[in-house]
């Protein structure tokens, strides 16, 4: 069983999610994951650390977060991303399964969405998704099966 | 250079020559766009032969193309797997279409 973990604190920044993945992609790679399971969390990690920038720390530079990924002994691969600013409201983690991606459709204006898609990304490419927030620290969690 | 523009009378083609189009790039994207949207004619064909990576950042630039240029036509050229899969996924793929050459592109609208 490889009980590897990468951890690591980042900076909040444009530039924090391109770390990351530079960082964690080769971790995964050594944990001998599928590619294509690599490139879907890829995607999820660098959605979720673009929302704490964007959202949690309202685009300020230089507070810090944590990413903590590693296989569990099922197999699941396990991604903790946790920061310590403003709380993601609880309705929308909830609400996610039951909404669609809207279709961009030529004659609707109203459905040529610029935004608004990468936790539905998220919740779409991953098996479970966990958010808790406990003592000013606002941990998002995802779980993709491996096997 | 982030992106390199040929002009081609009726179709303009914006290369991306980055490898991740996301929340880093999306900005430098648009104001690309913002700079030459007076000259693009009947067709913008984007380029993602070098994109490895795109996020929903980079799909919302490409949205904003879409809403700016609302009376010229918009295609993608040789995305990747990832970018297929991500346009796919979030259905984007049913209005901007993507195909294998610059050629097809043409020849679908033709």
């Amino acid at each position: 069983m490889n009980t590897r973990t990468f951890h690591k604190q980042y900076i909040s920044n444009l530039d924090a999610s391109r770390h990351a993945a530079e960082d964690i992609v080769p971790f995964w790679q050594l944990l001998a994951l599928d590619e294509a399971i690599i490139s879907q969390m890829e995607l999820c990690l660098v959605e979720v650390v673009n929302n704490v920038f964007e959202h949690a720390y309202g685009n300020h530079v230089g507070s810090s977060f944590g990413i903590r990924t590693y296989l569990n002994s099922k197999q699941q691969l396990i991604i903790e991303i946790s920061d310590y600013g403003v709380a993601m409201p609880r309705h929308i983690l909830e609400h996610l399964p039951s909404t669609a991606f809207v279709e961009p459709v030529e004659d609707d204006p109203s459905t040529w969405l610029q935004s608004s898609r990468g936790l539905k990304i998220v919740q779409q490419l991953t098996d479970k998704l966990e958010y808790t927030s406990k003592n000013n620290c606002n941990t998002f969690r995802m779980l993709k099966e491996t096997t | 250079m982030q992106f390199e523009i040929i002009e081609r009378g009726q179709y303009t083609v914006i290369q991306v020559n980055e490898a991740r189009f996301d929340a880093k790039l999306a900005p430098s994207f648009r104001e690309e766009l913002e700079n030459i949207k007076g000259n693009i004619r009947d067709h913008l064909v984007l380029d993602l032969s070098e994109v490895r990576f795109m996020d929903s950042s980079g799909l919302g630039a490409i949205m904003g193309a879409y809403k700016m240029l609302r009376n010229s036509k918009i295609s993608i050229v040789n995305p990747q797997k990832p970018i297929v899969d991500l346009l796919k996924l979030t259905r984007m793929d049913k209005l901007i279409l993507s195909h294998p050459t610059i050629e097809a592109a043409l020849a679908a609208t033709a």
